[in-house]
């Protein structure tokens, strides 16, 4: 038996990340933060956008664990500092930054494991976006049927719809809501 | 619709890989041919995968708040310190007074023994002499402020001393200091991190004094952005004489107000832009004047209105129905903009001065509450005067921010105020912030309003003039043709009848005049000479136009210019067209002509006359004229004189006028490239109506 402050193990944390309860495995990995601060603090960031930087890594980490095809060599610290680093790098392409500044970054060498980000990330960023403008209801909805894969009658049965065909109407009613607003944000960010 | 559906229904089941096989084949086999459908699929696919990130997202937010107060409460509890050897050391410290100085001392000595305690450190003391009978503050010279309240120092009866104190102080704020003077930063066997540690010694009449508990004094020490956690340590002398440093006390980071107009709350890219648009912004009441008319330009963008379908539209409502009905909305249904200037104004006076408001800490925060967007953060501020920043700060942190969290680290503290003035100034705020926000409405309604009107009554004046003109011009060219035709009949020897009107609708059915006319109405309406031959008696007739350029000096300095040619003859005047920067008209060679021109230039009026004489060029420069050197110019025209002048009134308003439009066009394009600052939050575009309707007054 662990004492409660004794860290978890890599495989532990995987698997913590892999159960459902990711947020202890994410307290542990936030002590990576200071690091990944003091990189991207180097490389003309600043704390807070380190800080969003590291949140949008462990949102990837945790989507890649879950895939099935997923298998990591290295610590997963590295693996982490990995997609922090690729992220960063994007952002400073968002900025304008030249591409023989980025090459140069890139090309620095670091132990930890070399992770290949999305491409579409930014997309990704603004389906996210485009997500949490949804109301209650719609988001509470679509986690149901999406994250939670319940089957339209019992949706239907929680929010007091008439029946199934109800609950299928509300969903892609909501999901259009979802990818109007997306469309909107895609079209104001003509750069990504 | 259902259409839609169904294919969202089918993208959601391509998605899953719950289609056969047959039924992906052609599924698939659309895609490669409908462009619509494989954004459909990527669009949806995205928007499934955020889905899924949300709860992801926001256990990463909740493990962050949880990973800093595990970073925060250690060093809360035993970590950091500050070694201020204060009051306490006053004893610790010292050796008995006999020791030192024997009867009388003088007290305004500038230079005094280096006492026992702190002999050996080779740091310089401090050393003055106060009255104290008086509250004095003293200002060290490594920066720290000692405030000595009157009858703090009593004898060793508890009397208060009323001789003058000699009060030295020997101070070791950075490390080199520490090191050089051999002190050490232990307690027990504990290393602590120093923030800077001083002595105090204070005696009267060569003599120890000691100081009241109840009227302490209170030290100032210089603190750097960088500690955290530190606390309050006395100084203990050990045998072996070095310092043990006991009883810790927790310590908060003292808040100084400052003068709350010399602090900065606007948002923290809005004097850049200004600065950028070449504005002033060393001018205030300018800067402040055009930030806090931006309240209620936008309050809320919805994403979600009460109707689902409502995506994404800008509620400028009126103050007093937005306030009604911002608190039964569902909050995740719209965004905050951004920080509504009427509260920054509410704050931003000498009412808060003395206050948490009034200090550097809470302008720092200002800067992330604008960041937030959120006027409840804000309000958190406010309406917690009585309470420490940092409490406000961890309050926010844990709702609503995290950046906060590292204010929430800094554990800076608070400004003391008298009896019930934080719910004073609460009400204040509460009561006030609403007022100025509809004052701001009122003010930028009546003067919008009041400028709509001004464009309709302009619109209409313009209208006026306009059909005056065409009319006088009408006029003028019916003259011309009739003076063009009797010289023509003249020439040709003819004598003119004048049909009555009605006789030109009698259908023509030979030649005869019916020619020359159509040629004299062809060579009045062009502009352009003519010449006739009459071929029964061989006379030939000719009108003549000599083309005339009159280019004016500093064409383009003038608002306004007008160029008018007066045919004497015709008793009447025709403004001359302009092109590319030159007048050009062509003369009438039966007529003697005037040039009289009229300009505008910064609200001065400027005008020219001369008589032309056969010359086809004429460079004109405009002098400064009022309506006397009109006169002057035009002298006893009579008629055509009056009418001038009206010309002349009218291009005065038109130039005000236009002055007027320009400036309104100038405020909606700088509040358009505002908007953005004051309203960091605001995403996409802005409908006109509601920036229109909105856009408030700001003289």
């Amino acid at each position: 038996m662990r004492a409660k402050s004794e860290p978890m193990s890599d495989p532990e944390l995987l698997a913590a990340l892999r159960s459902g309860k990711a947020e202890a495995a994410f307290i542990q990995l936030y002590r990576q933060l200071p690091d990944v601060t003091t990189w991207i603090r180097s490389h003309t960031g600043s704390r807070t956008e380190a800080r969003d930087i590291f949140q949008d890594a462990l949102v990837i980490l945790h989507e890649k664990v879950a895939e099935p095809e997923f298998t990591s060599s290295g610590p997963v610290a590295g693996f982490l500092f990995g997609i922090c680093r690729n992220l960063w790098l994007a952002e400073l392409r968002v900025k304008g930054r030249s591409e023989k500044y980025i090459a140069a970054i890139s090309a620095e060498k670091k132990d930890e494991e070399p992770v290949m980000t999305s491409v579409n990330e930014p997309l990704m960023q603004l389906a996210e976006r485009a997500f949490a403008t949804l109301g209650e209801k719609c988001r509470e909805l679509l986690s149901r049927f999406y994250i939670g894969n319940e089957p339209l009658a019992t949706i239907a049965q929680a929010f007091g719809y008439t029946g199934e065909g109800a609950a299928k109407t509300r969903k892609y009613k909501c999901l259009e809501q979802a990818r109007a607003k997306y469309r909107l944000l895609l079209s104001n960010n003509q750069t990504i | 619709m259902r259409d839609q559906l169904h294919l969202m229904e089918l993208v959601d089941n391509y998605l899953d890989g719950t289609m056969n096989n047959n039924d992906r084949a052609a599924f698939e086999e659309r895609l490669r041919t409908n462009e619509e459908l494989r954004v459909l699929v990527e669009d949806q696919e995205h928007l499934r995968r955020a889905a899924r990130r949300s709860p992801v997202r926001a256990e990463a937010k909740a493990a962050y708040r949880k990973y800093r107060w595990g970073r925060m409460l250690p060093s809360m509890g035993i970590g950091l310190v500050l070694l201020i050897a204060a009051i306490a050391s006053v004893f610790l410290w010292n050796t008995p007074s006999g020791t030192h100085e024997s009867g009388e001392t003088d007290p305004n000595t500038a230079v005094l023994r280096i006492l026992d305690d702190t002999t050996g450190t080779h740091l310089e003391p401090f050393v003055v002499a106060i009255d104290p009978k008086r509250d004095t503050t003293l200002s060290t010279p490594g920066g720290i402020v000692l405030d000595i309240p009157k009858g703090a120092f009593v004898d060793s009866l508890g009397v208060a001393i009323k001789s003058p104190v000699r009060v030295s102080v020997v101070e070791a704020l950075d490390p080199l200091d520490i090191m050089k003077a051999g002190l050490s930063t232990m307690t027990g066997t504990m290393l602590l991190e120093t923030g800077g540690m001083f002595h105090l010694d204070a005696q009267a009449n060569g003599k120890m004094v000691k100081i009241d508990p109840t009227k302490p004094l209170t030290a100032m020490v210089p603190a750097t952005q960088g500690q955290r956690g530190m606390q309050l340590y006395a100084g203990v002398k050990k045998e072996d004489g070095t310092i043990d440093w006991r009883d810790p006390q927790p310590l908060k980071k003292s808040l100084i107000p400052v003068d709350i107009n010399t602090l900065n709350f606007y948002p923290p890219e809005y004097l850049n832009k200004l600065k950028e648009l070449g504005k002033d912004v060393t001018d205030k009441q300018y800067t402040d004047s055009l930030y806090f008319s931006f309240s209620g330009a936008v309050r809320r963008q919805w994403i979600m209105g009460p109707e689902e379908n409502d995506v994404l539209t800008i509620d400028s409502a009126k103050a007093d129905t937005t306030y009604a009905t911002f608190d039964g909305v569902d909050p995740s249904t719209y965004r905050n903009v951004g920080i509504d200037p009427a509260k920054v104004k509410t704050i931003w006076n000498d009412r808060f001065n003395g206050t948490n408001l009034a200090t550097r800490e809470f302008e720092e925060r200002m800067r992330s509450i604008h960041g937030t967007c959120d006027n409840e953060v804000l309000e958190l501020y406010v309406k917690n005067l009585d309470k420490d920043l940092s409490k406000i700060d961890s309050l926010v942190f844990s709702e609503r921010d995290l950046i906060f969290g590292d204010f929430a680290e800094r554990n800076d503290g608070r400004v003391d105020l008298p009896p019930h003035a934080a719910d004073r100034l609460r009400t204040y705020y509460e009561n006030q912030s609403r007022t100025e926000a509809e004052a701001i409405r009122k003010t930028q309604e009546k003067f919008w309003n009041e400028q709509r009107k001004q464009d309709v009554r302009s619109n209409a004046k313009q209208a006026d003039h306009a059909l005056a003109e065409s009319v006088r011009e009408g006029e003028l060219f019916a003259k011309e043709f009739e003076a063009n035709l009797d010289t023509v009949y003249k020439q040709l020897g003819i004598q003119r009848v004048r049909l009555p009107r009605s006789a030109w609708v009698v259908p023509v059915v030979g030649t005869g005049w019916w020619n020359v006319d159509k040629a004299v109405l062809e060579a009045t309406t062009t502009r352009s000479s003519m010449s006739y031959t009459d071929d029964k008696t061989g006379k030939t007739a000719t009108l003549t136009y000599n083309p005339l350029t009159i280019q004016l000096a500093d064409r383009t300095s003038y608002d306004q210019l007008v160029v008018y040619l007066l045919p004497k003859q015709l008793n009447s005047y025709q403004r001359v067209k302009e092109d590319k920067g030159l007048f050009s008209e062509r003369l009438n060679s039966i007529f003697q002509y005037e040039l009289f021109c009229l300009g505008m230039k910064e609200g001065q009026q400027y005008a020219f006359h001369t008589a032309i004489d056969g010359v086809s060029e004429l460079d004109v420069t405009l002098v400064p004229a009022d309506d006397n050197v009109l006169r002057q110019m035009l002298r006893t025209k009579g008629k055509i004189e009056d009418d001038l002048l009206q010309e002349a009134n009218y291009l005065r308003w038109l130039d005000t006028d236009d002055q007027r439009r320009r400036t309104n066009q100038k405020k909606m394009e700088l509040r358009e490239a505002l908007l953005p600052v004051v309203f960091p939050c605001l995403e996409g575009d802005i409908p006109a109506a509601a920036a229109v309707d909105s856009t408030p007054a700001y003289e």
